[in-house]
């Protein structure tokens, strides 16, 4: 009953589809790093704001914060596949897009150096890289081995670090515990000198004058140079001791992300907070 | 004596002929916004989705029934809530600068809302949680405030306005604390609540919505008389037969239930509840039996198309709704104010 020309117009019909790739949507930075860092960039269609910031994903079309996601947006850039970290919501929306029959994957979040690994997995998985996957996973875990070497055995004399961010207008927030400042801090090798609280609360100048930190982590994009940051360090800035204090500046979309540029980003913190 | 009566027939059918025309243009508004989003269907899809007929891709189906068009009706319905209970709550107090946020409703959602992302509890519930938080905090502050309402016997509206005042002031020194002591996270999704969205729309909201605007509008329906009566002084509506006190409590409760139910599913909105009423008022004069639909009507329209401002002035990416009812709404305005017009003050 089949005649050729049907046989030829359905595998013409089949043979595009099977030659193009899913077009990918991520929202993350953390989900766009690995994305990207598997080879997947040329697939990607847009990412959430975050991942603007990644690198060469700058003019990929940006469908927003990626807690107040859009379904519509997302759903015209015609993706096959929608990978979220798993802060990404609200949770109406995702149902929304798996509604429109596009497939949606979240990435558990984890603020730990042992869960990159899992994320690099997950999404290899969803994308069918399982060989780049693979790859990524074993130099994520041969640098968190790297880590793990240069910091352990100095565990008696770790510095006191923190970790700062200049938020409305000068206001200096310290990162506490359950902030993935804190891990990366310990991580790191230092010791956070603002771990009897959680989160991210304003500096207290006395505080911070008492629990002296040998080093302070900033990121890269607050402006001036350590002395402008030094001077503006309250309850510290004014004393001799304050003067010693040192800088340390990092990327904060590898320091903090949890992604495959972490492990390197916490290597060369740790090297920083070594050095006399 | 002929003539004045001649005057004023006159004048009454041409009010309801623009209030005839608000309810004919809302439809269209409706459909217009339908029709506009980030995704482009053609307008033969369009048609063929409105019948119900023809092969549709699944994607425009999808697109159009599920996340569309629930958000335009959440829009039209958030708006209309907002705006009918501003114009309630405008002829209760016999203040021009009247806010439905003068009775803490709106206060008291953020506060439940701003709790859940403080605790990053807004995905739990599969998403509930938020909106009945918001809602229970918005009528915690009525109550309160409704505990002062049966303390104030003649004249009371005046304390009820300063009551109002120092509740909410209370409710932002504690709003203020947990924003200033949110992570950076909960604190942007704070501000994005603050600034209102449409964009979790979905059917079930859009039911539950329509569900308390009936009540609400009913409830300030059977009470348009009665405030029409207000507007000459409390005592002067008593003599009239007015329970003054009744009148209070029942349109607080709409507006309540009102400002509630729209600010739960979709963040604090300003602008509507001031000044869809007013512009109500200038285009169909005081009466509230006119005022009352005139504004329904006009706050869904502004919402509507704000809405779809948002949606699509950076697609794919979104603004929030927020941001754009004052920038529509404040040129279309002004423009009325300077109408001249023979009723309008």
């Amino acid at each position: 009953m089949l005649r050729p020309a049907t046989i030829l117009a359905v595998l013409l019909a089949a043979l595009p589809a099977r030659a193009e790739p899913p077009r990918l949507v991520t929202a993350g930075s953390a989900v766009t790093e690995i994305a990207a860092a598997l080879g997947l960039a040329p697939q990607i269609v847009a990412v959430d704001t975050s991942g603007k910031e990644v690198e060469g994903m700058g003019d990929k079309p940006d469908v927003g914060y990626v807690r107040m996601l859009g379904a519509e947006g997302i759903l015209s850039q015609k993706p096959d596949l929608v990978l979220v970290s798993g802060e990404a919501g609200p949770p109406s929306v995702l149902e929304q897009i798996r509604a429109a029959g596009v497939e949606v994957v979240v990435i558990p979040n984890g603020h730990s150096l042992d869960n990159i690994d899992d994320k690099v997995r997950a999404i290899a998985a969803a994308t069918g890289r399982a060989e780049d996957g693979g790859k990524l996973v074993a130099k994520v875990e041969a640098d968190v081995q790297a880590l793990r070497a240069a910091t352990s055995g100095h565990e008696a004399e770790r510095p006191g670090a923190v970790f700062l961010l200049a938020r409305h207008g000068g206001n200096l927030m310290a990162a506490g515990r359950e902030t993935a400042a804190h891990a990366m801090i310990e991580a790191s090798g230092g010791r956070n000198i603002c771990a009897d609280f959680t989160g991210y609360k304003p500096l207290s100048p006395e505080i911070f004058a008492a629990s002296a930190p040998d080093f302070v982590i900033v990121s890269e994009s607050v402006g001036g140079d350590d002395a402008e940051i030094l001077a503006g360090l309250p309850g510290l800035g004014a004393t001799p001791a304050g003067r010693e204090v040192r800088i340390i500046r990092v990327d904060d979309a590898a320091f903090l992300g949890f992604g495959p540029r972490t492990p390197a980003a916490a290597a060369a913190v740790a090297a920083a907070l070594r050095q006399p | 004596m002929n003539s004045a009566r001649e005057d004023d027939l006159r004048r009454r059918r041409c009010v309801h002929r623009r209030l005839g025309l608000l309810a004919a243009l809302l439809p269209v508004v409706l459909l217009a916004a339908a029709a506009l989003g980030a995704v482009n269907i053609s307008l033969p899809d369009l048609v063929k989705l409105l019948t119900g007929s023809g092969e549709i891709p699944a994607v425009a189906h999808a697109v159009f029934w599920d996340i569309r068009m629930p958000r335009v009706l959440l829009a039209a319905l958030v708006g209309a809530s907002l705006a009918l209970a501003g114009a309630g709550v405008q002829g209760l107090f016999r203040n021009a600068l009247a806010d439905p946020a003068l009775i803490g409703v709106s206060a008291g959602a953020a506060l439940g809302a701003v709790l859940c992302f403080y605790f990053g509890w807004q995905g739990m519930l599969g998403g509930w949680l938020l909106p009945v938080a918001a809602f229970a905090g918005g009528w915690l502050a009525v109550v309160v405030l409704g505990l002062f309402n049966t303390g104030f016997a003649a004249g009371g509206t005046a304390k009820l306005i300063l009551a109002g005042v120092a509740l909410n002031a209370m409710i932002g020194s504690v709003l203020g604390f947990f924003l200033f002591s949110a992570s950076d996270d909960a604190l942007r999704s704070m501000t994005f609540w603050t600034l209102g969205s449409c964009a979790a729309a979905q059917w079930p909201q859009v039911v539950i919505l329509l569900a308390f605007l009936v009540i609400g509008a009913s409830l300030l329906w059977r009470n348009a008389r009665p405030l029409d009566a207000l507007q000459f002084g409390e005592d002067q509506a008593a003599h009239l037969g007015v329970s003054v006190s009744r009148v209070r409590r029942e349109t607080i409760v709409a507006a309540a239930l009102l400002v509630g139910a729209a600010t739960a599913l979709a963040g604090t909105i300003g602008f509507i509840g001031l000044v869809a009423p007013h512009m109500a008022r200038l285009l169909l004069g005081g009466r509230h039996g006119l005022v009352l639909p005139g504004a329904l009507l006009l706050g869904a329209m502004l919402l509507v198309l704000a809405d779809l401002g948002a949606r699509t002035l950076v697609a794919p990416a979104e603004l929030a709704v927020g941001i754009l009812t004052a920038a529509l709404g404040g040129p279309f305005f002004l423009w009325l104010l300077r109408r001249p017009s023979s009723w309008s003050a």
